[in-house]
């Protein structure tokens, strides 16, 4: 096992918490809805913590895991669920969704030091039923 | 970060992918398919063109749907260029790389219309080079809600 691994499983056993415990709390996180680089602490935990709550389904399976040199790790991961909460400004209509996306991981100590996800979010917004970018959710016009 | 040793066979690896970037940096779609096997797998894992009578995706051989892709997106960017902003490999002939891809649009590309805009977008590459310093498969991950956003293309699909 890995620590990229050990956050994984922590994250299918929908313990968002224990998953952060792995993570350096200035680390970087890249999420392609984010925008603009955020940090572990504080947008990884917001993120995670939605995904496993939104999700109550929550199933990451690891299609391929490489342990690079200097501490890099790359999983390639498909995330599924059905969604049963509000996710990310998505409003709720109980669809599922999988898809596949790459998390790219920085290590050092045996700890988390970046996290840089990549996935196709128009993938994700039309498997949950959104059709326009600037119409995300009913109530709100936010872009992503 | 802990700076570890690298192998001869991570360092022959990492330099046939920067070789296929610079390759790709040219625009010279046969020098990046000579860096590849003759059955080289591709997976561009978020490419997806809905035509009226079919669906084209990003998955299949380097030398059928990858040079297509290559080729037509180029056509479409014809000063499409890149910038590699990370590179790890392991010994076992893989290598990810961190990449910004994009160009000014000139012509439409797929679905996309033409809008004379320009992208520039992060994207992952996985990619497998084997034991004879060849690349015998790639994988790609990129965002196209940022890409469409950047291109002013509001439908999602």
């Amino acid at each position: 096992m890995t620590i990229a691994t050990e956050f994984i499983r922590a994250l299918n056993a929908h313990d968002a918490a224990l998953a952060m415990t792995y993570c350096d709390a200035d680390g970087e996180l890249l999420l392609p809805h984010l925008g603009e680089p955020g940090t572990l602490a504080i947008e990884g935990t917001e993120y995670f913590e939605a995904l496993v709550t939104a999700f109550p389904d929550l199933r990451i399976r690891t299609r391929h895991h490489c342990k690079m040199h200097d501490g890099v790790e790359v999983a390639e991961v498909n995330v599924s669920g059905t969604q049963a909460a509000d996710f990310i400004g998505i409003i709720n209509q109980e669809k599922f969704c999988d898809v596949d996306q790459a998390w790219r991981f920085t290590t050092g100590d045996g700890r988390i030091t970046g996290l840089h996800c990549f996935w196709d979010q128009t993938m994700l917004l039309r498997r949950l039923g959104v059709k326009r970018l600037d119409n995300i959710t009913i109530t709100q016009g936010a872009a992503l | 970060m802990t700076a570890t040793a690298t192998t001869s066979r991570a360092d022959a690896a990492t330099a046939i992918v920067s070789a296929f970037f610079d390759a790709y940096r040219a625009r010279d779609v046969e020098a990046m398919i000579d860096l590849c096997t003759d059955n080289a797998d591709f997976d561009y894992i978020p490419f997806e063109v809905v035509g009226k009578q079919r669906t084209v995706r990003g998955k299949g051989k380097i030398r059928g749907v990858g040079k297509a892709i290559w080729a037509s997106l180029i056509d479409a960017f014809p000063d499409l260029t890149n910038e590699v902003s990370s590179m790890a490999a392991d010994d076992d002939g893989n290598v990810a790389v961190e990449v910004h891809i994009g160009g000014k649009q000139a012509k439409s590309f797929g679905a996309l219309p033409q809008t004379g805009d320009s992208y520039w977008l992060p994207h992952l590459f996985v990619f497998h080079v084997d034991d004879d310093c060849l690349i015998d498969a790639i994988r790609a991950y990129w965002d196209n809600a940022n890409w469409y956003r950047q291109m002013g293309w509001k439908e999602v699909g």
